[in-house]
């Protein structure tokens, strides 16, 4: 990650300048209504609702602003209802900001893009990881060595050796057994086929890799081995990692940073083992005492 | 070469055949509908067939019912179980290969008929005096089953599934289908089935194969006999028109890619009934971890009712598949290993 | 309106049409030939008529090769490479009697051929114009069901799903199991089917002399292909696609070239399909 962040640029001034952020969000929101001008008021924490009971607005995300660098790994707590979800999708692409943006270094500004230049984003530049490898338009009836070489072929790769070399070293480093690649998908367990959704999305490594809710409905015990899975992929990953978790456990182990959302606003952010241990705001403390 | 047209021995006994077949009651010249009812209804018997639609109007579903109904008042006699050597086959073509060992013969093709209205009078001929009744020189034996190999077992040098051990099935008229059902019960129940359902559904299935071919069609004709209840000798009662279909479709055998043959059978001569059957034989034997539904959207339910589109696409099976079917056995013969 | 007004109307218009399709139909039927021709590939859709032969035998080529022929024309029609098939055989007759054109059964004589599944092995000439029955226009039908769906990917010329299907195969299997369908990209950008043709016949469907004309009846859609296109198998760049193998001459006429297959199964006895080309050689 190092050998790849760009070193710090000195300015005339002499100071040191931090490298400019891979991804930067600034004032990103979501709402579902008319709205009125209370709705803020009424809305985040304090009022412990994300819905406005004056004209009934549910701002799902209000006001959200954060950077994520290359090589690291951002970690997105907060309960059901927090606006987790809201966020992942318009990272992702699925849905579109109401205000705001999104800063994507070297492309710009993501929010009012049209359909067809996310798609293209989608596929390289940011990737998403299903909670529910179902959902995560993996093909069962095909092997799952092609599955994992979907997206070098969307991106026009037309060699097959090569696609599959690099198929194949993917799902080793996701620790499956090569003689597996060949398997229809089909006949992967759960835990299996997230790992083979895991090597879709580095494959190519993206400059944004998008997780979500990786172990979760996992049994323990594959939990702890597909989290083991992905600490390695979080070190080796230059572009950045974005996890969105209710369970501050993962979040823990893999994240650099935390961003802790609650009735759709960000309610504290910092170095994961501050906020973690040490947490500042009521509502983490809660959140910390209960789970950790 | 596929299909000569009426010069040939079969065709010429097909005619004298088709000629001593029974024909009584008022919807004589309607032999196919007569055979639509008498298939459906599962009973071979042209005469109520005929008197079932003149009294339900002409109403198909309704007249399978009165047949039914009538059939299922009659005294059972037990028959001799048909042996291959009880059943002759008047029409045989295959359209995986040009030569089958056997041979091919168009016989009385459906085909022949055509297909634009015709709007002459035609009055029938006095009985007595049409030419196949008239005919007194010898027709060439019709061959029999057991002379004329299933072409399906011929295949080799690619993986085809072997078919599953059959057993008894049980009479449908007596017996209500209970899932899972053995395979001989399934069949039974298509070759009862109402003939659009079964193109329909089979035309739905076809559509999502990478590979289908008709390797055999044949029109026969089964002598029925029964034992004369002092002497015990059987004798013959009836002869039953039939039609069979053997379709093989591309299959996962052993983990290879294959051929699983398929089998249908009805009674009567209207040959997309057994293909459709045939089809759907082979689609309900097949085991796929994740089967995908087929989902009754708008596209495919205007595609499904459409009865001139799975009709023609059923029958286009009966059109030669010669050099497809070459070109996809190579491919399964590639990945078999068998080639250098 | 009383029967004999109505039917001293319906006789006023009542001409015999030529060639058995009424004009509208016919100019119709041109006008997407001529858009097909323009974006190569690409499905065009087309009102397709009751035709005297059912959907799925080739109502779709026939549509075409009625609305192209002429008196002066000689036409052939095959299936699978052979003039005497039934089908065939009927669909002939009905071009020839209602537009009164000559027949043929040689490649050579013709200038309209109309085929189902094969190209003929003669080589053709800039003169003439070959029509393929198609019974499924779709390439994408194996790997998308949704015909909504497909048209947004054939839009966006995203085939993404097909090379998977294709990278699937090679994974799997070692080869493509396309059988006689093999897509194929056309001008390097719209995906098409090419027809039930063998693999052989795939490589050499494109760059022809002559404009070749798909149309598929039961969808109601034609493609085109005008000469000197450029067609390649969907393949990948170290997987070229790999022609049928013979294990023998033909044994009517020796070639070791054209197109054969085992005339009955295990037999290896090998025949030419294109009973034509077949003729020629042995000639």
């Amino acid at each position: 990650m190092t050998a790849t962040t760009p070193a710090p640029s000195t300015a005339s001034t002499g100071q040191l300048r931090a490298p400019a952020p891979l991804l930067a969000v600034r004032d990103l929101a979501k709402h579902f209504g008319p709205g009125c001008p209370e709705c803020e008021a009424r809305t985040g924490h304090d009022a412990g609702t994300s819905r406005c009971d004056r004209c009934g607005t549910v701002l799902a995300l209000e006001g959200a602003t954060f950077d994520v660098g290359p090589g690291e790994v951002l970690g997105i707590v907060g309960e059901s209802g927090s606006g987790k979800t809201t966020l992942l999708r318009m990272l992702h692409l699925d849905a579109r900001a109401d205000r705001g943006s999104m800063h994507l270094d070297g492309v710009g500004d993501l929010v009012d893009l049209d359909e067809s230049r996310r798609r293209t984003l989608r596929l390289s530049d940011l990737v998403l990881v299903h909670q529910d490898p179902r959902a995560a338009g993996l093909r069962p009836a095909l092997a799952a060595g092609a599955n994992v070489a979907e997206r070098l072929l969307s991106m026009g790769e037309r060699r097959f050796e090569p696609v599959r070399v690099r198929s194949e070293q993917t799902l080793a480093a996701m620790e499956v057994d090569g003689s597996r690649s060949s398997d229809p998908l089909a006949t992967f367990s759960g835990g299996m086929r997230q790992r083979v959704q895991l090597a879709r999305a580095l494959v190519s490594p993206p400059r944004v890799l998008l997780l979500d809710e990786p172990t979760t409905g996992l049994d323990p015990s594959v939990q702890a081995a597909l989290l083991d899975v992905l600490l390695g992929v979080a070190d080796a990953m230059a572009g950045a990692t974005i996890v969105v978790s209710h369970d501050l456990k993962v979040v823990r182990l893999l994240a650099d940073r935390v961003l802790v959302l609650r009735c759709g606003r960000v309610v504290e952010e910092g170095p994961a083992d501050q906020i973690l241990l040490d947490p500042a705001h009521p509502y983490t403390q809660l959140l910390v005492s209960s789970q950790l | 070469m596929y299909a000569t047209l009426d010069t040939s021995p079969g065709a010429q006994a097909a005619a004298a055949a088709r000629a001593r077949l029974p024909r009584s009651g008022a919807a004589d010249g309607l032999a196919a509908l007569l055979d639509q009812v008498c298939a459906e209804a599962g009973v071979w018997a042209p005469d109520a067939a005929s008197r079932a639609l003149v009294q339900a109007h002409g109403d198909i579903a309704r007249a399978v019912t009165l047949v039914r109904v009538w059939a299922a008042t009659l005294p059972d006699l037990a028959i001799e179980t048909p042996t291959e050597y009880d059943i002759q086959v008047v029409r045989r073509v295959s359209a995986a290969f040009q030569d089958v060992a056997g041979g091919q013969w168009l016989g009385d093709a459906p085909d022949l008929d055509p297909r634009l209205l015709d709007w002459a009078d035609h009055t029938p001929p006095a009985p007595g005096t049409s030419p196949e009744e008239t005919q007194e020189t010898a027709v060439p034996p019709v061959p029999i089953r057991a002379d004329v190999p299933r072409v399906a077992a011929l295949l080799e040098s690619v993986p085809v599934e072997a078919p599953p051990t059959g057993v008894e099935g049980d009479d449908p008229t007596r017996m209500p289908l209970v899932f899972p059902a053995p395979r001989e019960n399934v069949l039974a129940a298509l070759a009862r089935a109402e003939t659009g359902a079964l193109v329909s559904l089979a035309a739905l299935a076809l559509a999502r194969r990478r590979e289908a071919v008709l390797t055999e069609a044949t029109v026969i004709e089964v002598h029925v006999a029964v034992r004369h209840p002092r002497t015990g000798r059987p004798c013959s009662v009836a002869t039953v028109p039939c039609t069979e279909a053997e379709i093989v479709a591309d299959a996962d055998v052993g983990g290879r890619p294959g051929l699983r043959v398929g089998y249908g059978a009805s009674l009567g001569r209207i040959e997309r009934r057994s293909l459709a059957a045939a089809l759907l034989d082979g689609v309900l034997r097949e085991e796929t971890e994740d089967p995908t539904p087929i989902v009754l959207d708008g596209p495919t339910v205007t595609y499904g009712v459409d009865g001139q589109a799975t009709a023609g696409f059923v029958d286009h099976l009966r059109l030669p598949h010669y050099a497809s079917f070459g070109s996809y056995l190579d491919q399964l013969r590639t990945d078999a290993g068998v080639a250098p | 309106m009383t029967t004999t007004t109505v039917r001293s109307l319906a006789e006023s218009s009542d001409v015999e049409p030529y060639a058995y399709l009424d004009e509208t139909s016919k100019r119709a039927v041109r006008r997407a030939v001529l858009k097909a021709l323009c974006i190569p590939g690409h499905q065009v859709p087309f009102a397709a008529r009751e035709m005297p032969v059912a959907r799925g035998w080739g109502s779709g080529g026939l549509q075409v090769t009625l609305s192209l022929v002429g008196p002066d024309d000689v036409i052939k029609v095959i299936d699978q490479g052979s003039d005497d098939s039934l089908n065939a055989v009927q669909m002939k007759n009905l071009i020839a009697s209602t537009s009164r054109c000559r027949t043929t059964t040689r490649t050579a004589e013709a200038t309209l051929i109309q085929s189902r599944h094969r190209l003929p092995e003669v080589p053709m000439t800039a003169e003439q114009i070959l029509v393929l029955q198609l019974p499924n226009p779709e390439p994408l039908r194996r790997v998308e069901p949704d015909e909504v769906t497909c048209g947004r990917l054939h839009a966006d010329r995203d085939y993404t799903a097909a090379w998977l299907d294709l990278f699937d195969d090679e994974l799997r299997l070692g080869n493509p199991l396309s059988g006689a369908d093999h897509p194929v990209l056309v001008e390097g950008g719209a995906l098409m089917s090419p027809s039930p043709i063998p693999r052989y016949d795939v490589l050499r469907l494109g760059n022809r002399p002559h404009p070749t004309i798909l149309g598929a009846g039961r969808r109601a859609r034609l493609t085109a292909l005008p000469p000197y296109t450029a067609v390649a198998p969907l393949a990948f760049d170290d997987r070229p696609l790999r022609v049928e193998r013979a294990d023998g001459p033909c044994e009517r006429c020796g070639s070791t070239t054209s197109f054969r297959v085992d005339a009955a199964p295990g037999a290896d006895r090998w025949i030419c399909t294109d009973i034509d080309a077949c003729r020629e050689r042995t000639a």
